[in-house]
Protein backbone atom coordinates (compact mmCIF):
# COMPACT_ATOMS: atom_id res chain seq x y z
CA UNK A 1 0.00 0.00 0.00
CA UNK A 2 1.40 3.48 -0.26
CA UNK A 3 1.86 5.01 2.74
CA UNK A 4 2.70 8.59 0.64
CA UNK A 5 -0.64 8.77 -0.97
CA UNK A 6 -3.22 8.71 2.48
CA UNK A 7 -0.62 9.35 4.61
CA UNK A 8 -2.34 7.45 7.41
CA UNK A 9 -1.84 4.16 6.26
CA UNK A 10 -1.05 1.55 9.24
CA UNK A 11 1.07 -1.99 8.99
CA UNK A 12 0.01 -5.02 8.94
CA UNK A 13 1.11 -5.40 12.68
CA UNK A 14 0.08 -2.06 13.97
CA UNK A 15 -3.28 -2.84 12.57
CA UNK A 16 -3.24 -6.13 14.16
CA UNK A 17 -2.43 -4.98 17.34
CA UNK A 18 -4.53 -1.40 17.43
CA UNK A 19 -7.77 -3.49 15.82
CA UNK A 20 -7.58 -6.15 18.26
CA UNK A 21 -7.94 -3.42 21.04
CA UNK A 22 -10.43 -1.35 19.50
CA UNK A 23 -12.64 -4.41 19.41
CA UNK A 24 -12.12 -5.53 22.57
CA UNK A 25 -12.93 -1.91 23.85
CA UNK A 26 -16.04 -2.01 21.62
CA UNK A 27 -17.21 -5.39 22.86
CA UNK A 28 -17.03 -3.87 26.64
CA UNK A 29 -19.25 -0.64 25.20
CA UNK A 30 -21.44 -3.30 23.76
CA UNK A 31 -21.88 -5.41 27.10
CA UNK A 32 -21.92 -1.94 29.08
CA UNK A 33 -24.75 -0.84 26.76
CA UNK A 34 -26.76 -3.69 27.45
CA UNK A 35 -25.94 -3.66 30.92
CA UNK A 36 -27.96 -0.18 30.94
CA UNK A 37 -30.95 -1.23 28.66
CA UNK A 38 -31.96 -3.26 31.88
CA UNK A 39 -31.68 -0.41 34.15
CA UNK A 40 -34.77 0.64 31.72
CA UNK A 41 -38.38 0.46 33.40
CA UNK A 42 -38.79 -2.74 31.27
CA UNK A 43 -38.23 -5.86 33.00
CA UNK A 44 -35.77 -8.38 30.49
CA UNK A 45 -37.33 -11.75 30.03
CA UNK A 46 -34.75 -14.55 30.05
CA UNK A 47 -35.71 -17.59 28.16
CA UNK A 48 -34.05 -21.04 27.59
CA UNK A 49 -33.91 -23.17 24.42
CA UNK A 50 -32.11 -26.73 23.84
CA UNK A 51 -30.44 -27.27 20.97
CA UNK A 52 -27.47 -29.92 19.39
CA UNK A 53 -27.43 -31.18 23.26
CA UNK A 54 -26.76 -27.84 25.01
CA UNK A 55 -28.58 -24.88 26.64
CA UNK A 56 -28.82 -22.14 25.69
CA UNK A 57 -29.81 -18.73 27.32
CA UNK A 58 -31.52 -16.04 25.56
CA UNK A 59 -31.98 -12.57 27.85
CA UNK A 60 -34.45 -9.94 26.44
CA UNK A 61 -34.33 -6.63 27.41
CA UNK A 62 -37.60 -5.96 27.45
CA UNK A 63 -40.88 -8.77 26.27
CA UNK A 64 -41.74 -6.18 23.27
CA UNK A 65 -38.35 -7.87 22.03
CA UNK A 66 -40.08 -11.27 21.95
CA UNK A 67 -42.01 -11.55 19.06
CA UNK A 68 -39.33 -10.77 16.52
CA UNK A 69 -37.04 -13.46 18.03
CA UNK A 70 -38.60 -16.48 19.72
CA UNK A 71 -41.59 -17.42 17.40
CA UNK A 72 -38.99 -19.50 15.22
CA UNK A 73 -36.99 -21.04 18.33
CA UNK A 74 -40.56 -22.12 20.85
CA UNK A 75 -40.50 -25.79 19.55
CA UNK A 76 -36.75 -25.60 21.78
CA UNK A 77 -37.93 -23.67 24.49
CA UNK A 78 -37.12 -25.45 27.80
CA UNK A 79 -37.47 -24.68 31.62
CA UNK A 80 -34.11 -25.24 33.30
CA UNK A 81 -32.49 -24.01 36.26
CA UNK A 82 -29.02 -25.47 34.04
CA UNK A 83 -26.07 -23.57 33.41
CA UNK A 84 -26.00 -21.97 29.53
CA UNK A 85 -23.70 -23.50 27.35
CA UNK A 86 -24.20 -20.02 25.52
CA UNK A 87 -25.92 -16.58 26.68
CA UNK A 88 -27.14 -14.17 23.81
CA UNK A 89 -28.08 -10.77 24.73
CA UNK A 90 -31.22 -9.29 22.76
CA UNK A 91 -31.84 -5.67 22.14
CA UNK A 92 -32.63 -3.01 20.15
CA UNK A 93 -32.63 0.96 20.49
CA UNK A 94 -36.04 1.75 19.96
CA UNK A 95 -37.68 -0.08 22.54
CA UNK A 96 -35.29 0.46 25.01
CA UNK A 97 -34.79 4.33 24.36
CA UNK A 98 -30.90 4.15 24.22
CA UNK A 99 -28.55 4.70 21.27
CA UNK A 100 -25.80 1.98 20.65
CA UNK A 101 -22.53 3.12 20.18
CA UNK A 102 -21.02 3.75 17.26
CA UNK A 103 -18.55 0.92 15.61
CA UNK A 104 -14.69 2.14 16.24
CA UNK A 105 -14.79 -0.13 12.39
CA UNK A 106 -17.36 2.93 10.57
CA UNK A 107 -15.77 4.14 7.46
CA UNK A 108 -12.87 2.20 7.59
CA UNK A 109 -11.77 0.43 3.93
CA UNK A 110 -9.00 -2.43 4.07
CA UNK A 111 -6.52 -3.41 1.70
CA UNK A 112 -7.07 -7.36 1.48
CA UNK A 113 -4.76 -9.79 1.28
CA UNK A 114 -5.54 -9.89 -2.56
CA UNK A 115 -4.27 -6.36 -2.84
CA UNK A 116 -7.67 -4.34 -3.19
CA UNK A 117 -9.01 -1.69 -1.82
CA UNK A 118 -12.05 -3.02 -0.42
CA UNK A 119 -15.08 -1.63 2.27
CA UNK A 120 -15.01 -3.25 6.21
CA UNK A 121 -18.09 -4.72 5.44
CA UNK A 122 -18.53 -7.73 3.10
CA UNK A 123 -21.74 -9.07 1.52
CA UNK A 124 -22.32 -11.65 4.06
CA UNK A 125 -21.75 -9.67 6.79
CA UNK A 126 -18.10 -9.98 8.04
CA UNK A 127 -16.59 -7.36 9.21
CA UNK A 128 -12.77 -7.12 7.69
CA UNK A 129 -10.26 -7.17 10.09
CA UNK A 130 -12.47 -6.83 13.12
CA UNK A 131 -12.52 -10.57 14.39
CA UNK A 132 -9.98 -12.68 16.40
CA UNK A 133 -9.50 -15.47 18.75
CA UNK A 134 -11.92 -14.32 21.02
CA UNK A 135 -14.52 -11.87 19.48
CA UNK A 136 -16.26 -12.41 16.90
CA UNK A 137 -18.55 -9.81 14.16
CA UNK A 138 -20.68 -8.66 12.08
CA UNK A 139 -23.09 -6.90 10.72
CA UNK A 140 -26.01 -7.75 8.43
CA UNK A 141 -26.78 -4.75 6.33
CA UNK A 142 -30.55 -4.94 5.38
CA UNK A 143 -31.17 -5.81 8.72
CA UNK A 144 -28.90 -3.26 10.26
CA UNK A 145 -27.85 -5.74 12.88
CA UNK A 146 -25.48 -6.39 14.64
CA UNK A 147 -23.85 -10.10 15.94
CA UNK A 148 -20.83 -10.52 18.18
CA UNK A 149 -19.90 -13.31 20.26
CA UNK A 150 -17.38 -13.28 23.05
CA UNK A 151 -15.86 -16.64 22.62
CA UNK A 152 -14.38 -16.73 26.45
CA UNK A 153 -17.41 -15.99 27.86
CA UNK A 154 -19.69 -17.66 25.77
CA UNK A 155 -22.52 -14.97 25.43
CA UNK A 156 -23.00 -13.57 22.34
CA UNK A 157 -24.53 -9.74 21.51
CA UNK A 158 -27.73 -9.02 19.23
CA UNK A 159 -28.59 -5.62 18.50
CA UNK A 160 -30.60 -4.18 15.70
CA UNK A 161 -31.83 -0.20 15.89
CA UNK A 162 -35.22 -1.48 15.68
CA UNK A 163 -36.77 -4.48 16.29
CA UNK A 164 -40.14 -3.79 14.33
CA UNK A 165 -37.90 -3.34 10.87
CA UNK A 166 -36.28 -6.55 10.97
CA UNK A 167 -36.51 -8.25 7.59
CA UNK A 168 -38.75 -12.07 7.23
CA UNK A 169 -35.53 -13.59 6.67
CA UNK A 170 -34.22 -12.41 10.05
CA UNK A 171 -36.65 -13.15 12.45
CA UNK A 172 -37.76 -16.73 10.73
CA UNK A 173 -34.04 -17.62 11.49
CA UNK A 174 -33.04 -15.33 14.71
CA UNK A 175 -29.43 -15.19 15.76
CA UNK A 176 -28.46 -17.73 13.41
CA UNK A 177 -25.09 -16.08 13.02
CA UNK A 178 -24.25 -15.83 16.48
CA UNK A 179 -25.23 -19.48 17.12
CA UNK A 180 -23.30 -20.55 14.22
CA UNK A 181 -19.73 -19.29 15.63
CA UNK A 182 -20.93 -21.07 18.99
CA UNK A 183 -21.70 -24.26 17.37
CA UNK A 184 -18.95 -24.71 15.10
CA UNK A 185 -16.69 -24.62 18.29
CA UNK A 186 -18.51 -28.16 18.92
CA UNK A 187 -18.08 -29.45 15.48
CA UNK A 188 -21.50 -28.57 13.92
CA UNK A 189 -22.37 -26.09 11.55
CA UNK A 190 -24.82 -23.99 9.97
CA UNK A 191 -26.40 -25.75 6.68
CA UNK A 192 -28.43 -24.03 3.96
CA UNK A 193 -30.66 -26.92 3.45
CA UNK A 194 -33.95 -28.38 4.09
CA UNK A 195 -34.09 -31.86 5.96
CA UNK A 196 -36.85 -34.29 6.49
CA UNK A 197 -36.83 -37.81 7.38
CA UNK A 198 -37.57 -40.55 10.34
CA UNK A 199 -36.39 -41.00 13.53
CA UNK A 200 -34.23 -43.16 12.17
CA UNK A 201 -32.90 -40.98 9.73
CA UNK A 202 -33.32 -38.66 7.37
CA UNK A 203 -32.32 -36.77 3.95
CA UNK A 204 -30.78 -33.09 3.88
CA UNK A 205 -31.82 -30.89 0.66
CA UNK A 206 -29.56 -28.86 -0.32
CA UNK A 207 -29.17 -26.28 -3.27
CA UNK A 208 -29.23 -22.36 -3.89
CA UNK A 209 -32.87 -20.14 -3.15
CA UNK A 210 -35.41 -21.14 -5.58
CA UNK A 211 -34.40 -24.54 -6.11
CA UNK A 212 -37.17 -26.08 -4.92
CA UNK A 213 -35.81 -26.95 -1.03
CA UNK A 214 -38.71 -25.46 0.72
CA UNK A 215 -41.76 -27.06 -1.30
CA UNK A 216 -39.78 -31.03 -1.29
CA UNK A 217 -39.78 -30.57 2.59
CA UNK A 218 -43.10 -29.01 3.52
CA UNK A 219 -44.50 -31.33 1.09
CA UNK A 220 -43.73 -33.94 3.20
CA UNK A 221 -44.93 -32.50 6.55
CA UNK A 222 -48.26 -33.89 5.63
CA UNK A 223 -46.74 -37.30 4.66
CA UNK A 224 -45.68 -39.13 7.81
CA UNK A 225 -41.82 -38.08 7.49
CA UNK A 226 -40.76 -35.60 10.32
CA UNK A 227 -39.22 -32.03 9.56
CA UNK A 228 -36.54 -30.48 10.60
CA UNK A 229 -36.34 -27.37 8.40
CA UNK A 230 -37.16 -26.04 5.29
CA UNK A 231 -34.09 -23.68 4.67
CA UNK A 232 -31.61 -23.54 7.50
CA UNK A 233 -30.26 -26.44 9.98
CA UNK A 234 -27.28 -27.46 11.93
CA UNK A 235 -25.63 -30.56 10.72
CA UNK A 236 -22.33 -32.32 12.12
CA UNK A 237 -20.24 -34.89 10.34
CA UNK A 238 -18.90 -37.15 13.48
CA UNK A 239 -19.40 -39.18 15.10
CA UNK A 240 -22.41 -39.94 12.75
CA UNK A 241 -24.01 -37.61 9.90
CA UNK A 242 -26.75 -35.83 11.71
CA UNK A 243 -29.31 -32.97 11.11
CA UNK A 244 -30.66 -30.61 14.11
CA UNK A 245 -33.63 -28.42 14.20
CA UNK A 246 -33.06 -24.49 15.00
CA UNK A 247 -36.09 -23.00 13.84
CA UNK A 248 -39.63 -23.89 13.10
CA UNK A 249 -40.15 -21.70 10.29
CA UNK A 250 -40.62 -22.24 6.97
CA UNK A 251 -40.32 -19.45 3.91
CA UNK A 252 -42.53 -19.85 0.85
CA UNK A 253 -42.48 -17.88 -2.53
CA UNK A 254 -46.22 -16.61 -2.27
CA UNK A 255 -47.05 -18.19 -5.94
CA UNK A 256 -46.15 -21.41 -4.69
CA UNK A 257 -48.09 -21.58 -1.30
CA UNK A 258 -50.81 -23.47 -2.94
CA UNK A 259 -48.38 -26.16 -4.02
CA UNK A 260 -48.18 -26.98 -0.15
CA UNK A 261 -51.83 -25.54 0.72
CA UNK A 262 -51.62 -27.46 4.01
CA UNK A 263 -49.23 -24.90 6.16
CA UNK A 264 -51.57 -22.03 5.33
CA UNK A 265 -53.24 -21.75 8.89
CA UNK A 266 -49.56 -21.43 10.41
CA UNK A 267 -48.88 -18.40 8.75
CA UNK A 268 -47.09 -15.48 10.66
CA UNK A 269 -49.62 -13.04 12.03
CA UNK A 270 -46.05 -10.46 12.59
CA UNK A 271 -43.03 -9.75 10.15
CA UNK A 272 -42.13 -8.15 7.39
CA UNK A 273 -42.03 -9.74 3.85
CA UNK A 274 -39.04 -10.22 1.95
CA UNK A 275 -38.67 -11.20 -1.83
CA UNK A 276 -41.99 -11.93 -1.82
CA UNK A 277 -41.54 -14.66 0.19
CA UNK A 278 -43.87 -15.70 2.89
CA UNK A 279 -43.39 -16.85 6.47
CA UNK A 280 -45.26 -19.32 8.48
CA UNK A 281 -44.48 -20.88 11.73
CA UNK A 282 -44.98 -24.70 12.05
CA UNK A 283 -44.90 -24.83 16.04
CA UNK A 284 -47.33 -25.45 17.62
CA UNK A 285 -49.72 -26.74 14.67
CA UNK A 286 -47.58 -29.10 13.18
CA UNK A 287 -45.59 -29.80 16.74
CA UNK A 288 -45.65 -33.52 16.05
CA UNK A 289 -43.90 -33.36 12.97
CA UNK A 290 -41.49 -31.65 13.73
CA UNK A 291 -38.10 -33.58 15.24
CA UNK A 292 -35.60 -31.99 17.23
CA UNK A 293 -32.70 -34.39 16.08
CA UNK A 294 -32.42 -37.18 13.17
CA UNK A 295 -29.14 -39.08 11.65
CA UNK A 296 -28.61 -38.23 8.17
CA UNK A 297 -28.74 -40.71 5.35
CA UNK A 298 -28.38 -39.28 2.03
CA UNK A 299 -27.90 -35.68 0.21
CA UNK A 300 -30.66 -34.40 -1.89
CA UNK A 301 -30.03 -31.69 -4.64
CA UNK A 302 -33.56 -30.80 -6.22
CA UNK A 303 -33.61 -29.78 -9.83
CA UNK A 304 -36.90 -28.00 -11.33
CA UNK A 305 -37.64 -30.50 -14.10
CA UNK A 306 -41.09 -29.02 -15.76
CA UNK A 307 -41.90 -32.43 -16.10
CA UNK A 308 -44.70 -34.10 -14.68
CA UNK A 309 -43.52 -37.03 -12.43
CA UNK A 310 -40.21 -36.89 -9.64
CA UNK A 311 -37.53 -38.83 -9.81
CA UNK A 312 -34.13 -39.18 -7.81
CA UNK A 313 -30.99 -39.73 -9.68
CA UNK A 314 -27.37 -40.62 -8.12
CA UNK A 315 -25.48 -37.43 -7.94
CA UNK A 316 -21.43 -37.82 -7.23
CA UNK A 317 -20.25 -35.95 -4.42
CA UNK A 318 -18.53 -33.08 -5.77
CA UNK A 319 -21.62 -32.30 -6.61
CA UNK A 320 -23.02 -32.36 -2.88
CA UNK A 321 -19.99 -30.76 -1.92
CA UNK A 322 -20.51 -27.54 -4.42
CA UNK A 323 -24.01 -27.23 -3.39
CA UNK A 324 -23.75 -27.62 0.04
CA UNK A 325 -20.92 -25.39 0.67
CA UNK A 326 -21.39 -22.55 -1.64
CA UNK A 327 -24.84 -21.73 -1.20
CA UNK A 328 -24.16 -22.16 2.87
CA UNK A 329 -20.85 -20.49 3.07
CA UNK A 330 -22.23 -17.15 0.96
CA UNK A 331 -24.61 -16.59 3.74
CA UNK A 332 -22.69 -17.24 7.05
CA UNK A 333 -20.26 -14.07 8.29
CA UNK A 334 -16.86 -16.08 9.28
CA UNK A 335 -17.87 -19.90 7.72
CA UNK A 336 -14.32 -21.23 6.44
CA UNK A 337 -12.45 -23.81 6.99
CA UNK A 338 -14.54 -25.53 9.78
CA UNK A 339 -17.62 -25.53 7.30
CA UNK A 340 -15.90 -27.00 4.43
CA UNK A 341 -14.51 -29.93 6.51
CA UNK A 342 -18.00 -30.66 7.74
CA UNK A 343 -19.85 -30.62 4.23
CA UNK A 344 -16.80 -33.06 2.12
CA UNK A 345 -17.03 -35.26 5.29
CA UNK A 346 -20.87 -35.54 4.65
CA UNK A 347 -21.14 -35.47 0.90
CA UNK A 348 -18.03 -38.65 1.40
CA UNK A 349 -20.07 -40.75 3.60
CA UNK A 350 -23.63 -39.89 2.61
CA UNK A 351 -24.94 -40.88 -1.26
CA UNK A 352 -26.48 -37.92 -3.08
CA UNK A 353 -29.12 -37.97 -5.25
CA UNK A 354 -30.37 -35.26 -7.79
CA UNK A 355 -33.87 -35.12 -6.94
CA UNK A 356 -35.76 -33.83 -10.23
CA UNK A 357 -38.61 -32.38 -8.82
CA UNK A 358 -41.70 -33.03 -10.67
CA UNK A 359 -44.89 -30.74 -10.58
CA UNK A 360 -46.76 -33.50 -9.03
CA UNK A 361 -45.50 -32.31 -5.36
CA UNK A 362 -47.25 -34.94 -3.96
CA UNK A 363 -44.93 -37.80 -5.39
CA UNK A 364 -41.74 -36.22 -3.72
CA UNK A 365 -42.79 -37.36 0.05
CA UNK A 366 -43.04 -41.10 -1.48
CA UNK A 367 -39.97 -40.97 -2.96
CA UNK A 368 -38.20 -40.31 -0.15
CA UNK A 369 -39.75 -42.30 2.13
CA UNK A 370 -38.88 -45.17 -0.55
CA UNK A 371 -35.45 -44.32 -0.30
CA UNK A 372 -35.03 -43.60 3.30
CA UNK A 373 -36.27 -47.45 3.58
CA UNK A 374 -33.50 -48.93 1.29
CA UNK A 375 -30.98 -50.76 3.14
CA UNK A 376 -26.86 -49.46 3.05
CA UNK A 377 -26.42 -46.15 3.24
CA UNK A 378 -22.96 -45.42 3.48
CA UNK A 379 -21.27 -44.26 0.18
CA UNK A 380 -17.69 -45.75 1.80
CA UNK B 1 -4.38 -21.22 -21.05
CA UNK B 2 -5.66 -21.83 -17.68
CA UNK B 3 -7.36 -24.45 -15.59
CA UNK B 4 -9.16 -24.34 -12.55
CA UNK B 5 -7.55 -25.53 -9.42
CA UNK B 6 -9.30 -29.21 -8.61
CA UNK B 7 -9.35 -27.28 -5.07
CA UNK B 8 -12.10 -25.03 -6.60
CA UNK B 9 -15.48 -25.35 -6.03
CA UNK B 10 -17.58 -22.38 -7.79
CA UNK B 11 -20.97 -21.05 -8.93
CA UNK B 12 -22.99 -18.51 -9.98
CA UNK B 13 -25.75 -17.30 -7.26
CA UNK B 14 -27.85 -14.47 -8.38
CA UNK B 15 -25.18 -13.03 -10.57
CA UNK B 16 -22.13 -13.78 -8.16
CA UNK B 17 -19.72 -15.56 -8.68
CA UNK B 18 -18.43 -17.43 -5.93
CA UNK B 19 -15.49 -20.00 -4.81
CA UNK B 20 -14.09 -21.71 -2.40
CA UNK B 21 -10.58 -23.42 -2.41
CA UNK B 22 -11.64 -26.71 -0.62
CA UNK B 23 -7.92 -27.40 1.28
CA UNK B 24 -8.18 -23.52 2.82
CA UNK B 25 -11.56 -23.19 3.49
CA UNK B 26 -11.10 -19.75 2.05
CA UNK B 27 -14.38 -18.02 0.05
CA UNK B 28 -13.67 -16.01 -2.22
CA UNK B 29 -16.46 -13.68 -4.58
CA UNK B 30 -16.20 -11.76 -7.65
CA UNK B 31 -17.95 -8.77 -9.22
CA UNK B 32 -19.37 -9.11 -12.50
CA UNK B 33 -16.17 -8.16 -14.80
CA UNK B 34 -15.00 -11.07 -12.74
CA UNK B 35 -16.90 -13.04 -12.92
CA UNK B 36 -17.18 -12.95 -16.66
CA UNK B 37 -13.33 -13.36 -16.82
CA UNK B 38 -13.35 -16.52 -14.98
CA UNK B 39 -15.87 -17.99 -16.97
CA UNK B 40 -13.85 -17.67 -19.94
CA UNK B 41 -11.23 -19.03 -17.74
CA UNK B 42 -13.81 -21.90 -17.22
CA UNK B 43 -13.83 -22.41 -20.92
CA UNK B 44 -10.10 -22.35 -21.93
CA UNK B 45 -9.64 -19.14 -23.27
CA UNK B 46 -6.09 -17.42 -23.47
CA UNK B 47 -5.34 -14.42 -21.38
CA UNK B 48 -5.22 -12.68 -24.76
CA UNK B 49 -8.50 -13.56 -25.94
CA UNK B 50 -9.63 -12.34 -22.77
CA UNK B 51 -8.03 -8.93 -23.47
CA UNK B 52 -9.62 -9.10 -26.50
CA UNK B 53 -12.86 -10.24 -26.12
CA UNK B 54 -12.88 -7.03 -23.81
CA UNK B 55 -11.23 -4.73 -26.01
CA UNK B 56 -13.67 -5.23 -28.24
CA UNK B 57 -16.86 -4.25 -25.98
CA UNK B 58 -15.10 -1.18 -24.60
CA UNK B 59 -12.49 -0.36 -27.04
CA UNK B 60 -8.74 -0.68 -26.89
CA UNK B 61 -7.51 0.74 -23.12
CA UNK B 62 -4.27 0.42 -21.68
CA UNK B 63 -6.29 -0.06 -18.40
CA UNK B 64 -8.45 -2.63 -19.58
CA UNK B 65 -5.42 -4.72 -20.54
CA UNK B 66 -3.71 -4.03 -16.93
CA UNK B 67 -6.63 -4.85 -15.06
CA UNK B 68 -7.73 -8.10 -16.37
CA UNK B 69 -3.84 -9.06 -15.94
CA UNK B 70 -3.76 -7.89 -12.71
CA UNK B 71 -7.16 -9.77 -11.88
CA UNK B 72 -5.04 -12.94 -13.54
CA UNK B 73 -1.88 -12.45 -11.67
CA UNK B 74 -4.53 -12.52 -8.59
CA UNK B 75 -6.05 -15.30 -9.35
CA UNK B 76 -2.51 -17.39 -10.02
CA UNK B 77 -1.76 -16.10 -6.68
CA UNK B 78 -4.24 -17.46 -4.59
CA UNK B 79 -4.19 -20.79 -6.51
CA UNK B 80 -7.49 -20.34 -7.40
CA UNK B 81 -6.17 -21.56 -11.61
CA UNK B 82 -2.96 -22.61 -13.05
CA UNK B 83 -1.11 -21.93 -16.27
CA UNK B 84 -1.41 -25.11 -18.84
CA UNK B 85 -0.27 -24.08 -22.14
CA UNK B 86 -2.32 -27.59 -23.95
CA UNK B 87 -6.07 -26.67 -24.49
CA UNK B 88 -6.59 -25.72 -28.19
CA UNK B 89 -9.44 -27.09 -28.32
CA UNK B 90 -11.33 -25.18 -25.55
CA UNK B 91 -10.32 -22.54 -27.49
CA UNK B 92 -11.88 -23.71 -30.28
CA UNK B 93 -15.27 -24.17 -28.34
CA UNK B 94 -15.39 -20.49 -27.03
CA UNK B 95 -18.29 -18.54 -29.11
CA UNK B 96 -16.81 -14.77 -28.24
CA UNK B 97 -21.02 -13.82 -28.63
CA UNK B 98 -21.39 -15.24 -25.33
CA UNK B 99 -19.46 -11.58 -23.73
CA UNK B 100 -22.04 -9.24 -23.03
CA UNK B 101 -21.79 -5.86 -22.51
CA UNK B 102 -23.17 -5.08 -18.57
CA UNK B 103 -22.11 -1.69 -18.49
CA UNK B 104 -21.42 1.81 -20.42
CA UNK B 105 -17.89 1.47 -19.41
CA UNK B 106 -14.97 -1.45 -18.70
CA UNK B 107 -15.68 -1.67 -14.48
CA UNK B 108 -12.61 -3.45 -13.24
CA UNK B 109 -12.50 -7.12 -12.82
CA UNK B 110 -12.52 -7.24 -8.05
CA UNK B 111 -12.01 -10.42 -6.43
CA UNK B 112 -12.86 -10.49 -2.49
CA UNK B 113 -11.27 -13.24 -0.42
CA UNK B 114 -13.13 -13.98 3.11
CA UNK B 115 -10.52 -15.73 5.32
CA UNK B 116 -9.82 -14.98 9.35
CA UNK B 117 -6.63 -13.66 8.68
CA UNK B 118 -6.46 -10.22 9.63
CA UNK B 119 -6.03 -7.67 6.82
CA UNK B 120 -5.01 -4.03 6.46
CA UNK B 121 -6.44 -1.32 7.54
CA UNK B 122 -6.86 2.09 6.10
CA UNK B 123 -8.38 5.04 7.46
CA UNK B 124 -10.07 6.60 4.14
CA UNK B 125 -13.75 6.69 5.23
CA UNK B 126 -15.24 5.16 1.95
CA UNK B 127 -18.89 4.60 3.06
CA UNK B 128 -21.38 6.65 4.06
CA UNK B 129 -22.58 6.63 7.22
CA UNK B 130 -24.79 7.93 9.57
CA UNK B 131 -23.89 10.56 12.80
CA UNK B 132 -24.26 7.49 14.93
CA UNK B 133 -21.85 5.43 13.04
CA UNK B 134 -23.64 2.83 11.22
CA UNK B 135 -24.06 2.66 7.16
CA UNK B 136 -26.26 4.31 5.34
CA UNK B 137 -25.90 2.78 1.90
CA UNK B 138 -26.12 -1.11 1.15
CA UNK B 139 -23.92 -3.11 -0.82
CA UNK B 140 -24.92 -5.11 -3.38
CA UNK B 141 -26.43 -8.64 -2.84
CA UNK B 142 -26.57 -8.69 0.96
CA UNK B 143 -29.61 -10.38 1.91
CA UNK B 144 -28.34 -12.98 3.79
CA UNK B 145 -31.83 -14.80 2.92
Amino acid sequence: MDETKTGRALSVSDVTQKSDVLLDDYLTSVREQFTRTLGSNDTPVKKHFTLCGNTIKLIFANEKLLPFITPALEHLSITTDEEPAIEICVWDDVTTDTDMPAPPWFGHAVQTEIGNIEGVYTHRGDIRGFNNKRIKAAFNWSANALSMYDREKATGYYWTKDARDLPAYETSAPLRTILNWWLEERGFHFAHGAAVGTSKGGVLITGKGGSGKSTAALACLNSGLFYISDDYCVVCAEPKPAAYSVFSSAKVDSGNIFRVGHIVPARAKTGNKHDDKEVFFLYPRFAGQIAQEFPLNAILLPRITGNFDSALISAPPAECVKALTLSTMCQFPGAGKKAVDIFLKLANTLPGYYLDFGTDVAQVPKLISDLLEKKGWSRK
Amino acid sequence: MFEISPQVIHENIDGETMLVRLDTGNYYSMNQTGGQIWSLIEKGVSEVQIISEFTALYGSDKNITEQIRIFIKQLIAEDLIFQNGNSPEATDAFKPDSLQKLTDSFESPLISKYSDMQELLILDPIHDVSDAGWPNTKPENNSNG
